[in-house]
């Protein structure tokens, strides 16, 4: 009867806990993460009595979760991949909305700058034209300026947007390492309360939204989250979690790298690729960085081109344009430390010396001093701030407010050309609209030729072809670093480029070479050089060495100096050296400080050995000719050699020494043999200028063989030394200085002698000097080898920039060594056709006159009918002119109506400046439709995994959740199986009471 | 298959703020007449749409152009007009001259007369446009293009140059002609063979002179030469007269080419309203067809019959 009574109590406890799990779902019917909970009771175990087991009764098994690993899985997975989209689609949407609009967009700008330009080309000398043009560049400017600040918000927000999902992360990781504390009590997570795994599963799912995850699941019921797939970086395992953090890149916005455990092991992550966060970062990737990039790009590229061509024309003044726009460096500066009104502000004031290095400024209120620190290098300084603030690497900084000690300043550089830029040229009068060069016909012409000039031509002289660059050759002249060249006649040896500076291009030969050096433009004209006869002059100016083929040899400015001269350049063919002025630092006259000295240094130069020439001929002869060389202009009489007799140093220096009343240049001989300690033979004998040094006898060390030789010195006319390292000096007596000294061998076998050097005469050098310069160039009939005669090499000076393309040819035969010394030309290459005149001779040829130096340039045949080219310009006829016309090209400086500027700029407009040959507006409609397309395809995809995500809630729903009708019915069912064993308590206690009740 | 509660709610709810969105959207297309109301509707199609608004902001920037150049040609074309007259008049002067019944007297009286033409073809020569620019000063608008020098010699002050101005995407019109091809030199044949230049205003001058000293050797000269003056500015009356022409039918173009590029702008952003309406009608069933189906399923509910 127990048994009854038990059975229905367990029963009816049974149900009322089934019927409070049903109301609990029912209760939770819109709570978030809910899994519907399913009660599920058990069969009582039987009692046994006798031979029969008579049930106990039903008792309560379980309350478990509704729940599928697998659809929950899913449903995360699509939960990432949905919400992956919607960042990338709402921001892009905005870039596009912002860029592509009418009013705040760049088309409309670029549209009005290029009218305004069109209307100022049709009315180049209104003021009220120029005015609206530089309004309209204004606008152009601050439209460029404006659509950069709106991007720069843009990736302001979707920054602090991505740093807060990032830290979200870092909240709910702390959360599962709490939930799985608590879950670590239990082995199996069949023991788990359902509602602490719901809220693991709720908390799983809010992490896969901002990014997708790979989850592990214990016995227990712990997870182990890493982010992405399963070979993800771990983020939570068991009870210890993982930090993110994230980095930008000011300058790359495109970039952003999320870091694993920033404060202690700290690596980078590349698994984020879906999830909101993993939608911001590819938004900033694809949409952003390139959308901010193309600003940028488009940005130079329109600053390039205009100031390109604002530059080459010329303003309402007559003066050449400047700068229309220029890209300001823009600054980001933060402060860690201070949260006062403190400002600032930074200018670039040396664009040279400024690098994009970001740095920090720290106030030192005791010192009065800031201390700066440079962000790359960590190199420290101090600067103490005037009323105007203190420099740093090209900047200008100053702040304004009141500092306090320890106010830090972190100052990073931004290379954002849209953001910085602006219009400079504000000046209406200023505004290039000109064409910088004109062409006028003379008044007196006969002919009724109207001419006119097409700029930007592609130059037809497009350079040497034959010849290598001088400045290939090294800077280097000393004879060592020289290049060998065989002498040609035909092509060009070395080519001067244009602008070379300071050039020394100098050439050894041989004494008895025929060598020499010629220099020539592309026109023909022989600049330096020697007279050639017309075979040879039509065989180097070859069309094939990019000589123009039209030209006529011209000698007229052949070796000529000072106004005279080529392009009134300084030219030296012959040999120079020049004094120097040296600026020193001495003590002045009070001793307490120092004074500047300028020190002349006179021209010197030290020959190599000069030549030896023996006269046996019984009568004088002249070793280098009367009129052969000039020095310092003055002409120099014969070099002679009297019979019997030898040229040497010393004759020479006596020679020069002649002229030194006009020449100004004196000139000492020496002689001096240096023999090294190892070339030493002491076994050998020597004969210094016949004289059998030591007797026969071999002398015992250096030290007795330099006795041994300074004891002939009488009858040798030589004395010698032991240098320092031990070998030998010799030199000539006193009273015989550069003479020739003959070292010999009484033994004929022996090629060498006592001091290891050939048997043979050693001939002195020169040594010369001036105040101001030796310049030896040549007569009529001079050639290098009279110079290689006084151990001097030839050379070709330019003193100043070459004026264009030298061709230097190496004629006669044999191969010479040709070094170089120069400044190289300048990088800056700015198109600056210089002035000249079209002179015609005849009907059939012109010459082309440098308007500033009077120089004739070149001289050319002409067939009527065709264009002339010349530098980069091309003047075309409408008629042939005749002898005697004259037509000037000449800068624009009345030209106020001229408007070929403008055209020019107008032009740009359709112009292919940009990549793929984009016209500019292209480009910029290609940039936002770029944008706006990749938004699109966020919205396709977004479609699609909408449709996935939908699926995996249905499936999810199908397991876990509440539907109203299934709880009514199976509240129904245990309220009737309640009642039911309610019934058999009442019935158990009928039958106790039928019991009680037998009397 | 179950439904829960839940998400028969959430759908419904889905579903209709999709629907709402619509029609908000189809509203503001049909209160702007667009097609497409902010770039991110359509970034292709709004490109195109801003590719043409520049073509058809261009032709209007060309319109400008020419207007401006008419005025120039105009200016030119009465200076001209004016020229052509007083060298006629000055032509009758030297067939009148030539006549050997004149004597010195009327010869000099004539010669007067020539001096004040002269004086006119100066003022004409140096005429300016409605902005002040010299019209014969080629592109030196601001220099007086004929000046005479402390010798009283006139000559041409001004450049060579043309000043073209883009009347179309392919078309460039000169606007300006340079004084010295207007009031040209001519090439005088001395009788000793040679062949010098003579300036414009040196012909005439030395017709004067020869009127007043009676030289009619001189006269018959300056006859033929002023007819050699007369004949370069007809040239360049022709030549004003054929721009002028080329200003008008480069206007018709224009206007076309306006027309054209307003018919595409119109088809490419203009919305079709019949459509437009139609589309609505039918968004606005299919709200109304979910608000009352959700109004009626959210009725349903087990525990209505449970009593």
């Amino acid at each position: 009867m127990s048994d009854i009574l038990s059975i229905g109590a367990g029963a009816t406890q049974l149900y009322r806990q089934s019927l409070a799990t049903v109301s609990n779902n029912i209760a939770n019917l819109n709570t978030e993460g809910y899994s519907r909970q399913v009660s599920s009771s058990a069969e009582g175990m039987p009692s046994q009595q006798g031979t029969v087991f008579i049930g106990t009764g039903a008792r309560l098994q379980g309350i478990a979760r509704a729940y599928d690993e697998f659809t929950e899985s899913s449903l995360r997975n699509s939960s990432s991949d949905l919400s992956t989209q919607e960042p990338l689609i709402e921001y892009a949407n905005r870039i596009v909305d912002i860029m592509g609009s009418q009013t705040s967009g760049l088309s409309s700008a670029l549209d009005q700058f290029f009218a305004t330009a069109s209307n100022l080309s049709a009315d180049p000398a209104s003021t009220i034209q120029r005015k609206l043009f530089v309004r309209d560049a204004d606008a152009l400017a601050s439209r460029f300026r404006e659509l950069a600040g709106h991007l720069g918000a843009i990736e302001q927000e979707a920054r602090s947007n991505i740093e807060l999902q990032v830290s979200t992360i870092n909240t709910l990781s702390a959360q599962l390492v709490a939930i799985n504390s608590q879950l670590s009590g239990k082995i199996s997570v069949d023991k788990q309360p359902p509602g602490l795994l719901d809220q693991r599963d709720q908390v799983l799912r809010d992490l896969a939204q901002i990014s997708k995850i790979h989850v592990t699941e214990s016995a227990s019921g712990e997870v182990a989250v890493r982010l992405g797939s399963g070979s993800g970086s771990l983020i939570v395992d068991g009870k210890e979690s993982l930090d993110l953090g994230v980095n930008f890149d000011n300058n790359d916005p495109g970039r952003v790298d999320i870091i694993v455990d920033p404060y202690g092991d700290a690596r980078a992550s590349s698994s984020v690729s879906s999830g909101v966060l993993g939608g911001l970062i590819n938004f900033r990737s694809q949409a952003l960085g390139p959308a901010m990039d193309n600003l940028d790009y488009l940005a130079q590229t329109v600053v390039k081109e205009i100031n390109q061509i604002h530059t080459s024309g010329l303003d309402a003044r007559g003066e050449r344009g400047t700068d229309l726009f220029q890209i300001d460096s823009v600054f980001e500066v933060s402060s860690p430390t201070v949260d006062s009104d403190i400002d600032i502000e930074i200018e670039v004031v040396d664009p040279e010396t400024f690098t994009f290095s970001p740095f920090q400024i720290r106030w030192m209120a005791e010192d009065n001093v800031w201390r700066i620190e440079d962000g790359s290098t960590g190199a420290v300084t101090f600067a103490q701030p005037d009323t105007e603030g203190f420099s740093h690497a090209g900047l200008q900084l100053n702040s304004v407010g009141r500092l306090k000690d320890g106010d830090t300043f972190y100052i990073e550089p931004l290379e954002r050309p849209a953001a910085g830029f602006k219009l400079i040229q504000t000046d209406p009068l200023a505004i290039a609209a000109a064409e910088r060069l004109r062409v006028t016909a003379s008044e007196a012409n006969i002919s009724e030729s109207k001419v006119a000039l097409a700029y930007g031509q592609e130059s037809q002289f497009k350079g040497f072809a034959n010849g290598i660059d001088m400045l290939s050759l090294g800077n280097n002249a000393s004879t060592a670093a020289g290049v060998e060249f065989a002498a040609n006649n035909l092509e060009p040896s070395v080519i001067i480029p244009s602008g070379a500076d300071n050039v020394a291009l100098m050439m050894e030969v041989p004494y008895d070479s025929n060598l020499r050096l010629q220099v020539m433009n592309s026109e023909g004209v022989h600049i330096l050089g020697h007279s050639i006869d017309s075979a040879t002059q039509t065989a180097m100016l070859s069309g094939d060495s990019g000589f123009n083929t039209d030209s006529a040899y011209s000698s007229t400015y052949l070796n000529t100096v000072g106004s005279d001269a080529y392009m009134d350049m300084d030219l030296t063919y012959g040999f120079l050296a020049s004094s120097v002025e040296r600026q020193e630092w001495i003590p002045n006259a009070n001793g307490d400080g120092l004074q500047e000295q300028t020190t002349t240094i006179n021209a010197q130069v030290g020959t190599a050995p000069v030549r030896i020439q023996e006269n046996v001929s019984g009568s004088t002869v002249d070793l280098i000719a009367a009129d052969t060389l000039v020095l310092n202009g003055h002409s120099l009489m014969a070099l002679t050699i009297a019979d019997g007799t030898e040229s040497s140093a010393a004759t020479m220096a006596s020679w020069l020494n002649s002229a030194t009343a006009s020449t100004d240049v004196t000139a000492t001989a020496s002689n001096f043999i240096t023999v090294a300690q190892e070339d030493i033979d002491l076994l050998q004998q020597v004969r210094i200028n016949n004289v059998l040094i030591g007797g026969g006898s071999l002398p015992a060390s250096i030290d007795a063989l330099s006795a041994a030789i300074n004891a002939e010195s009488a009858a040798t006319n030589v004395t010698s030394y032991v240098s320092r390292d031990g070998g030998l000096v010799i030199s000539n007596a006193l009273g015989h200085e550069g003479e020739t000294i003959t070292l010999s061998n009484p033994d004929a076998s022996s090629a060498t002698n006592a001091l290891g050097q050939q048997n043979q005469a050693y001939a002195g050098s020169l040594h010369l000097d001036s105040s101001d310069k030796i310049r030896f160039t040549f007569g009529a009939d001079g050639v290098p080898a009279d110079l290689a005669v006084l151990g001097l090499r030839t050379g070709i000076y330019i003193n100043g920039a070459a004026s264009e393309d030298l061709a230097v040819f190496v004629t006669g035969s044999g191969n010479a060594n040709i070094a170089a010394g120069f400044s190289p030309p300048s990088l800056e290459n700015n198109i600056e056709e210089s002035p000249f005149s079209l002179d015609f001779i005849s009907d059939t040829q012109y010459s082309i006159t440098d308007t500033a130096t009077g120089t004739v340039v070149g001289t050319r045949d002409y067939i009527a009918g065709n264009d002339i080219h010349y530098q980069t310009l091309t003047l075309s006829f409408d008629s042939a002119p005749k002898a005697g016309d004259r037509f000037v090209v000449d800068g624009n400086e009345g030209g106020i109506g001229d408007n070929g500027n403008m055209l020019l700029l107008v032009a740009l407009q359709d112009k292919p400046v940009l990549a793929n040959g984009r016209t500019i507006s292209d480009g910029y409609i290609d940039l936002v439709s770029t944008v706006g397309n990749k938004a699109t395809l966020g919205k396709i995809s977004q479609e699609a995994l909408q449709v996935v995500y939908d699926q995996a809630v249905e499936s999810r729903d199908q397991v876990s959740g509440v539907s109203l009708d299934q709880e009514a019915a199976d509240l129904i069912r245990l309220q009737q199986a309640y009642q039911a064993s309610a019934q058999i308590i009442q019935m158990s206690s009928k039958i106790f009471d039928s019991i009680l009740g037998i009397r | 298959m179950k439904i829960s509660t839940g998400q028969i709610f959430d759908r419904a709810v889905t579903q209709m703020s999709t629907q709402q969105s619509k029609v908000a959207e189809m509203q503001a297309q049909l209160a702007s007449g667009k097609q497409i109301l902010q770039t991110s509707d359509d970034p292709d199609k709004a490109g195109l749409i801003q590719r043409l608004n520049s073509a058809y902001a261009r032709q209007e920037t060309y319109e400008g152009s020419l207007d401006r150049v008419e005025d120039r040609l105009t200016a030119e074309e009465s200076a001209l007009t004016g020229t052509d007259n007083i060298l006629q008049r000055i032509r009758e002067l030297a067939v009148r001259a030539s006549s050997d019944t004149l004597s010195a007297a009327d010869r000099e009286i004539l010669s007067i007369e020539v001096s004040t033409l002269k004086d006119g073809l100066l003022a004409l020569a140096n005429s300016r446009d409605v902005g002040g620019n010299y019209v014969f000063a080629g592109s030196a608008v601001h220099t007086v293009p004929f000046a005479a020098d402390v010798a009283g010699d006139i000559s041409y002050q001004g450049d060579d140059n043309y000043v073209a101005v883009d009347v179309s995407e392919q078309r460039r019109l000169n606007m300006n002609r340079p004084g010295n091809e207007v009031f040209s030199s001519l090439i005088r044949h001395e009788s000793n063979g040679t062949a010098q230049r003579v300036g414009f205003f040196a012909v005439i001058e030395d017709f004067s002179t020869a009127l007043k000293n009676n030289d009619t050797g001189g006269i018959h000269r300056s006859l033929a030469e002023v007819d050699q003056l007369s004949a370069t500015v007809s040239v360049s009356l022709a030549d004003v007269g054929s721009r002028l022409s080329v200003v008008d039918s480069q206007r018709d173009m224009l206007a076309d080419a306006k027309l054209r590029y307003q018919a595409l702008l119109s088809n490419a952003e203009d919305l079709d309203y019949a459509t437009a309406v139609t589309q609505l009608s039918a968004e606005l069933l299919s709200l109304e067809a979910a608000q009352s189906s959700f109004a009626k399923i959210s009725q349903l509910s087990l525990f209505n019959y449970i009593r």
